[in-house]
């Protein structure tokens, strides 16, 4: 694919048949919560030549969130940042390197000033002048302070860019802290998109909403699209009948565990985190999220629940709070298998000593 | 023909064998009405148990001298054994109803028994066995139907059987070595399940050749017990014939065991002092190295109480062996999958009765049908 200069809308879309791609707008829609007839005003959006300017940048992160991105099939990275936005820059996915790529940031946000979107992954360390990270020498704080004012919607995806994720767990050596407090004094508003990482459609969906509708999709109070991030894991849960029964697995490799009982006696945050994991699974497969894999979710969307709470305590229930003791649903049946065994045992041995010791010495044979 | 006089209906033997069919098809009907879960100790996990273990992998073993002594009477045309093959017959025939009767209260659906007739699954070692069981118990009926006849004094119908028994033996002993070893290779699927010490691919052909051998000791052992107590006259070779097939059979079954142990399983898993390695140890020792050691010697092998006594060892120690593969030999996978079972008092009052009625009917037949006339 040619890369130079803004290229012709029917190369651009040479490489994604008409099928797969009215797949991915109603797909979107369908994510939205919207009705599947804003499948063809999607289509428009993103097939509009005038592709919206992203650039992507990159804080205390380890580009677990890129990598997300980079493992999506509908539409596949290719796609996505060739034929429906424009990625101005990203360290992981610029083409150039070094001064050359600092040269076409600056290129992009002059061009598109006030237009483009500004995506940050990975948590702002501010501990004295956010000196522990910087790029081409300068603190990402200073770079972040500079970019949002000039963006037309700034979107913070995983959760290091919305709460502060592993960086900011205890003790916080660097003072990390997520795009919103530092951006909130400028009155600049701030997407969330938590997860570690999120689910790339959730992102997605975002970005072509805005492209589409012009505007950002509804969020709650805390910058959370209300389309991905308003129910429980556990009220979805394909687990929660188990829940419900009270069938748990009551540590790893037990009998319940492999039986795919409920993990909430494994520490599941799924009943205190807001997020659509049990919706909408990871890498386009099926049962491709921690719980469904057997692992018991640990809260990683969830503001003070994911590297906050320990991985292995007990989640708060919303309601109903369960009792603390649990009646046996699967109960023991019969006892001792080897108990039974050695007096299968026991018998033969009985058997054998009668056989051989009862024999009334009848002398008829010794005749023959 | 007349009952047999000399036969007693009424025996303390048979108040007691009456006390265990009534109490057992107490449980039976328990069993039918309330289910599996509320009878038994199995359970999804554990499914196949005392049952399948007992009644029908032993029943059918116990079962085989039927087609041997068949085989070798109608086919070989062995004239010292044609005293006996009546007997074993019914014995066979016995057995297998006793194991029909087992599988019907094992299956979840007692009454859908005759799906397998109808719905075929070849690619499923079950069909095969459900199969075989149906055909050759109607073999052994019909091989069993002259001795009603000539009691009821069907003349024309005792001809007509007469004309196709040889084509009905040939059929039940092709049938029963299919059977015996299918019954062997239910289990191959259980490969992650069992023990190596029980676990082979040769474990058809190992359930085929123990069943032989058990076979010859049950026969031998029941004409023993009716020539005591059911004044069956026979000749004491037969006794002897018996005991050396037993021997030949029981020295290839320790050739294929041996083989087992030492290349498949190896030799230390029967020694690291395991349940499973006690187990196996016994059923090895009672069934086999001790009956083959005794019989090698040709004073015993003509001695017929010596005889009787190794052919009960022969019998508890295949017995053994069937328990082993269907139950014991699972035990360390189930252990570390925290699961037990041990038959509950039902299921042991089920396999009493089951028993009971088979020697019951076997004393009835004694008494009522022309058993030991030849």
């Amino acid at each position: 694919m040619e890369l130079k200069g803004p290229c012709p809308q029917d190369t651009l879309l040479s490489s994604i048949n008409r099928r797969d791609f009215m797949k991915f707008c109603t797909a979107v829609a369908a994510t939205l919560g919207l009705p599947m007839t804003a499948g063809v005003q999607i289509a428009k959006a993103v097939t509009s030549p005038e592709r919206p300017p992203v650039i992507w940048l990159s804080g205390q992160q380890c580009t677990g969130c890129v990598e997300m991105l980079l493992r999506t099939d509908h539409p596949s990275i290719d796609s996505l940042i060739f034929n429906l936005i424009s990625l101005e820059y990203s360290e992981t996915l610029n083409a150039g390197s070094g001064h050359q790529a600092e040269a076409a940031l600056q290129q992009s946000i002059e061009r598109y000033k006030g237009t483009f979107i500004l995506v940050v992954d990975g948590s702002i360390p501010v501990n004295e002048g956010g000196i522990y990270c910087q790029i081409a020498g300068r603190p990402v704080l200073d770079i972040l302070n500079e970019m949002a004012p000039q963006a037309a919607a700034v979107i913070a995806i995983g959760s290091c860019a919305s709460w502060g994720g592993v960086a900011a767990a205890e003790p916080n050596p660097t003072g990390a802290k997520p795009v919103h407090e530092i951006l909130a004094p400028k009155g600049i508003g701030v997407v969330n998109i938590p997860g570690c990482p999120p689910n790339p459609y959730n992102f997605l969906s975002t970005v072509i909403h805005y492209l589409t509708f012009g505007k950002l999709p509804e969020l709650d109070g805390k910058g959370r699209p209300t389309f991905a991030y308003s129910r429980l894991i556990h009220e979805n849960c394909e687990r929660r009948p188990h829940f419900d029964a009270g069938r748990f697995a009551d540590e790893f490799g037990d009998e319940g565990h492999r039986k795919g009982y409920c993990l909430y006696k494994l520490g599941c945050k799924g009943p205190e985190t807001f997020n659509n994991c049990s919706l909408v699974h990871y890498n386009d497969t099926i049962g491709c999220w921690p719980v469904g894999t057997g692992a018991p979710c640990f809260g990683c969307s969830e503001e003070r629940v994911g590297f906050h709470i320990p991985l292995f305590s007990k989640s708060r229930v919303a309601y109903p709070t369960p009792p603390n003791q649990f009646t046996e649903a699967v109960p023991q049946r019969g006892s001792g298998s080897v108990s039974f065994a050695y007096g299968v045992a026991g018998a033969a041995v009985g058997a054998a000593v009668v056989a051989l010791a009862k024999r009334d010495g009848n002398k008829e044979d010794e005749k023959s | 023909m007349e009952s047999n006089p000399t036969i007693k209906t009424w025996t303390p033997v048979t108040a007691v064998l009456l006390l265990f069919i009534v109490t057992g098809s107490m449980a039976m009907l328990y069993r039918l009405v309330f289910g599996l879960g509320a009878t038994t100790n199995l359970s999804d996990a554990y499914p196949w148990g005392f049952w399948l273990g007992l009644d029908v992998l032993g029943g059918v073993a116990m079962a085989a001298g039927g087609f041997i002594i068949a085989c070798a009477v109608y086919l070989f045309n062995w004239k010292k054994y044609r005293p006996i093959v009546r007997p074993a017959i019914l014995t066979a025939f016995l057995g297998y109803l006793m194991a029909v009767v087992a599988i019907c209260l094992d299956i979840g659906h007692p009454f859908r028994i005759w799906h397998p007739m109808f719905m075929w699954q070849y690619h499923s070692v079950m069909w095969v066995v459900a199969m075989h069981v149906i055909f050759y118990t109607a073999t052994l009926g019909l091989e069993f139907s002259p001795m009603l006849f000539e009691r009821l004094g069907w003349e024309k119908a005792r001809r007509a059987v007469g004309k196709v028994m040889v084509a009905a033996v040939i059929f039940g002993v092709m049938l029963s070595t299919l059977h015996q070893s299918s019954l062997g290779a239910v289990y191959l699927i259980a490969q992650s399940k069992m023990s190596p010490l029980w676990w082979d691919t040769k474990l058809p052909f190992q359930f085929l050749v123990s069943a032989v051998a058990m076979g010859l000791a049950m026969v031998s052992v029941e004409t023993m017990l009716s020539r005591k107590f059911l004044h069956h006259k026979v000749d004491k070779e037969i006794f002897y014939g018996l005991a050396r097939g037993t021997l030949i059979v029981l020295s290839f079954y320790l050739l294929l065991k041996l083989y087992q142990l030492f290349v498949v399983s190896g030799v230390g898993l029967a020694f690291n002092g395991s349940m499973q390695a006690n187990m196996y140890l016994l059923e090895m020792l009672i069934g086999v190295i001790i009956p083959v050691a005794l019989l090698a010697m040709k004073s015993i092998r003509r001695n017929t109480s010596w005889i009787f006594s190794i052919n009960l060892l022969v019998i508890s120690g295949v017995l053994l062996n069937r328990l082993n593969v269907g139950l014991f030999s699972m035990e360390e996978y189930f252990a570390s999958h925290g699961l037990s079972y041990s038959p509950s008092w039902m299921e042991f009052l089920v396999s009493l009765g089951i028993i009971s009625l088979g020697i019951f009917l076997y004393k009835m037949s004694a008494k009522h049908l022309p058993l030991f006339s030849h």
